[in-house]
């Protein structure tokens, strides 16, 4: 499976780019707000380049190969709720939280505002537990990636990569982090799209691609029809609004969103990800289908990478590769930055050390850092099945959080009593569990993200009505930031 | 019609890439200067 020489120096090559940028990001960084937020200074076209290799990572854009080659191109219904979900939080998540104050990192901030400190240990404990339980699949999958493209085994291989990760992150916190990332979107939408073209042209365009598919027999030919006969409205809309909800205003977007040089950038380089993530969403369908004809027996999970190995020429298919490795990497570093500013700010400032200074706060964070990273690792090769139930939590985020920030970001001040903010996280995620497929399996075909946001928002509604006239002690104290 | 959504997408890739590799030289160009 191993690629040529080239290709390897290219991909080691890469290795030593991200190294590099973490050494010229870590120079540029003076106090905390650069090192967890980029000293508030991205400029759109990078804001909208984080985004995108967020979302159009290796992991995803890998995994949505595989999806056509298992269910077909329906998957098309879900990825749309997400390109929607990202419009909207760019018109309207994203400004308001770059305009919420400059004291704003995380999610935990937004709700203190609101909810005070109840609200922002709640929220901050989801969240933490969101981004860790992520950031232990990608070290596997960053492994897995590697061990694909060049043969070293896959615990060396997660040890390789992850250290690579953690050691510029270390060093250049969210400004390295987002330096990459926009490095990483450029070569992965010039490599996926080469991919692309080069698939179509082998399979003499996109016509006959999908009458061979359907000349393959029943099974294939739901495969290449945007509505699979064997899926009902209710799971289409299901999984439309699953991914809608799935990752917005994620911990790592919401600090994002505080990056942008002002709320317009902010608000634009979302928005227009938004709509542009259709057209790579075409790309990576284009590349399954193509798959389908040219290697319909491939296992779905290798589907890209050995695509990439047979249809690109030696030295673009080593770029594409270090691509998709510094994709996954990008996306790995991303949460143990947001991990580590979590517990710094929402923990260690609000809880253990509220005098702390910008500069103590940037020393704990890069201390913070190199435990969540080494310790992520340690336990991810140890005990896999750990993250592999913590990775459950990625399902309750929407409905322990969402409402409750929308209220806090658009509630007219005071308009909700403090009270509300802290049982409706924890009822909106009890309730999404319990539906959910490890307790009841998403009776009456309802998804568990979407009747547990319902638990939120009834929450909330309840005990504001019932508190709205007491005033709030001082765990509930709406904080000024 | 597929195959215009399917060009259109590759055109649309092509550009988004070039816009960041303008706005990563704009950015780290101002940076060294600051």
């Amino acid at each position: 499976m191993a690629v040529s020489t080239l290709d390897m120096i290219l991909i080691f090559g890469y290795f030593a780019l991200v190294l590099g940028i973490g050494v010229f990001s870590m120079k540029n960084i003076k106090d905390f707000d650069d090192y967890s937020v980029a000293g508030r200074s991205i400029p759109m076209a990078i804001l909208f380049a984080t985004v995108a290799a967020t979302l159009c990572g290796g992991g995803s854009t890998i995994g949505r190969i595989a999806f056509v080659h298992k269910q077909g191109i329906i998957v098309l219904m879900g990825i749309s709720g997400m390109a929607l979900g990202q419009v909207l939080s760019g018109l309207y998540i994203a400004p308001k939280v770059r305009e919420a104050g400059e004291n704003v990192y995380t999610v935990g901030d937004l709700f203190a505002r609101t909810f005070g400190r109840s609200g922002r240990l709640a929220s901050s404990i989801v969240a933490f537990s969101f981004v860790i339980a992520l950031f232990g699949v990608q070290i596997l999958a960053m492994g897995r990636i590697l061990q694909t493209v060049t043969g070293i085994p896959l615990i060396p291989a997660a040890v390789i990569s992850s250290i690579i990760t953690i050691a510029y992150t270390w060093a250049g916190g969210m400004l390295a982090v987002i330096l990459t990332d926009a490095i990483q979107f450029v070569v992965l939408a010039l490599g996926i799209t080469l991919c692309a073209f080069l698939s179509l042209n082998q399979v003499g365009g996109i016509n006959e691609a999908v009458q061979t598919v359907i000349a393959m027999g029943p099974e294939f030919a739901d495969k290449v029809d945007f509505f699979r006969s064997d899926w009902s409205m209710t799971k289409i809309v299901a999984f439309f609004l699953t991914f809608m909800f799935g990752e917005m205003a994620a911990p790592y977007f919401i600090q994002r969103y505080a990056t942008g040089a002002s709320p317009k950038d902010s608000k634009w380089g979302v928005t227009v990800f938004g709509g542009y993530y259709m057209f790579f969403l075409v790309t990576t369908l284009v590349i399954g289908v193509c798959s389908l004809v040219l290697q319909p027996d491939i296992r779905p999970d290798l589907a890209l990478t050995t695509l990439i190995r047979e249809t690109l020429p030696p030295g673009i298919s080593g770029l594409v590769f270090g691509a998709l490795l510094a994709a996954v990497m990008s996306t790995g570093d991303s949460f143990i930055n947001t991990a580590a500013v979590i517990f710094t700010r929402d923990i260690y400032n609000e809880f253990i050390n509220p005098k702390a200074t910008q500069q103590e706060l940037l020393s704990w964070t890069k201390k913070i850092t190199i435990v969540i990273g080494v310790g992520g690792v340690g336990i991810a090769l140890a005990f896999p099945k750990i993250f592999e139930l913590m990775i459950y939590v990625y399902n309750l985020w929407a409905p322990a959080v969402i409402p409750t920030l929308l209220v806090a970001l658009f509630w007219k001040k005071g308009g909700i009593s403090p009270y509300a903010g802290a049982p409706a996280v924890v009822i909106g995620l009890a309730t999404a569990f319990i539906w959910g497929p490890k307790v009841l399996g998403d009776p009456l075909g309802l998804p568990s993200n979407i009747v547990g946001m319902a638990a939120n928002i009834i929450t909330m509604f309840v005990v504001h009505q019932m508190m709205k006239n007491t005033e709030p002690s001082r765990n509930f104290q709406p904080e000024s930031i | 019609m597929i195959e215009a959504i399917i060009y259109i997408s590759f055109a649309a890739n092509i550009l988004a890439a070039l816009y960041v590799t303008v706005g990563i030289v704009k950015y780290v160009v101002s940076m060294n200067k600051s």
